[in-house]
């Protein structure tokens, strides 16, 4: 490769990482900047992207329910995590020793089962309850999404596909760090086209662990 | 005999949405955890077997070393969506009673869409992600700082 292409490639790499950055970060970033703005700058149309910041919404933090909400939060997490390691662990360790007969699809139905019946519960209760639900409760924002996703699933599937590619490219990351270079190098002897020498062995892994993420 | 409104009662509101989360999220723990048993080779076991060890033993020298590592992602995912759990909040309890179950993110929606203090939620979730990200920052660090301990 010459030094010019080299340079090029170099700065198609920083131009790619700048724009995933801000993909990934704009939320973030809006969500950052309305926490130092009043509320009635928030609701200016168009917003204003300079403004002088106010540190109000922080001060007021500790002198509202936020600590006990975060105590709930903390109380929650750490208990159902417990829970599921406790549980999770010796069933795991109990399948992987036992030689019987139709492990591997017991492997396969408990995870795939127990998840799916919560998922189809979860929204089935979401259904039921948000039509039982005080008007209160009804007429909140989002509570027409839910009802419309529990209905039709198409707003499920969405939410499972982001949901489980963002996991997928997590623990795909895992692979690609465990070994970068190994495959597409062994391609690139054989004589494989550039852009396959990482798109062929990569994207079944990528496949294998999506299908698995949920 | 009469149950308790689980979901109602003071006393069970918050023990209920824990049983439910840790309910449908077991199995992704478990799949974790026996991929993760399927790599150990069986060698190790067999050998500690032959020198005396006991089953207990072979599962507390042996196993949990080699799948410490994915424990620790998994019991991060686990924390991590925990504290992010919104729908079991909202269809269970709705914060209630009172705000016995109200979690951060829970009220956060709350002062955005219901009292309309959009700034003031904003506030909320931002330090709620820079205290889970400082506790998920913790776990790796102990995660590495085990590795370079063994």
């Amino acid at each position: 490769m010459s030094p010019t292409s080299i340079r090029r490639a170099g700065l198609a790499r920083h131009a790619a990482i700048v724009l995933t950055l801000i993909v990934l970060l704009l939320p973030f970033l809006w969500l950052l900047q309305m926490s130092f703005k009043s509320n009635d700058l928030i609701l200016q149309f168009p917003p204003p992207l300079i403004f002088t910041p106010t540190l109000e919404n922080y001060t007021s933090l500790w002198q509202s329910a936020f600590s006990s909400s975060f105590v709930n939060s903390l109380l929650s997490a750490s208990f159902s995590t417990g829970l599921a390691l406790l549980f999770g662990v010796p069933a795991a360790y109990a399948l992987s020793k036992w030689a019987g007969r139709g492990k591997r699809a017991l492997s396969f139905a408990i995870p795939g089962d127990a998840h799916g019946a919560a998922d189809r519960l979860h929204y089935s209760l979401f259904s039921v309850l948000s039509l039982d639900r005080p008007a209160r409760h009804r007429d909140r924002p989002g509570a027409d999404l839910y009802q419309l996703q529990s209905s039709t699933g198409d707003l499920d599937d969405a939410a499972v596909l982001r949901d489980g590619a963002g996991l997928a490219g997590g623990s795909s990351i895992g692979r690609w760090r465990a070994d970068p270079h190994g495959v597409p190098e062994d391609r690139a002897a054989d004589g494989g086209a550039r852009h396959r020498r990482h798109r062929d062995p990569l994207l079944p892994l990528c496949l294998e662990r999506f299908s698995s993420s949920r | 005999m009469t149950f308790p409104s689980l979901t109602s009662s003071v006393d069970f509101a918050l023990i209920s949405i824990i049983v439910a989360d840790t309910w449908e999220w077991l199995p992704f723990t478990f799949l974790m955890v026996l991929a993760a048993l399927q790599t150990i080779p069986d060698e190790f076991s067999e050998a500690a077997l032959v020198d005396g060890a006991s089953r207990i033993q072979i599962f507390y020298y042996v196993t949990l070393p080699f799948i410490a590592p994915i424990l620790l992602v998994s019991a991060m995912f686990r924390l991590i969506d925990s504290v992010k759990a919104f729908p079991l909040i909202f269809l269970l309890t709705g914060g209630g009673p009172g705000s016995l179950t109200e979690v951060t993110n829970y009220y956060a929606y709350l002062l955005a869409f219901d009292t309309n203090e959009i700034g003031y939620s904003s506030a909320v979730t931002v330090v709620m992600l820079l205290l889970v990200a400082s506790i998920s920052l913790g776990l790796v660090w102990m995660g590495h700082r085990r590795e370079a301990v063994s």
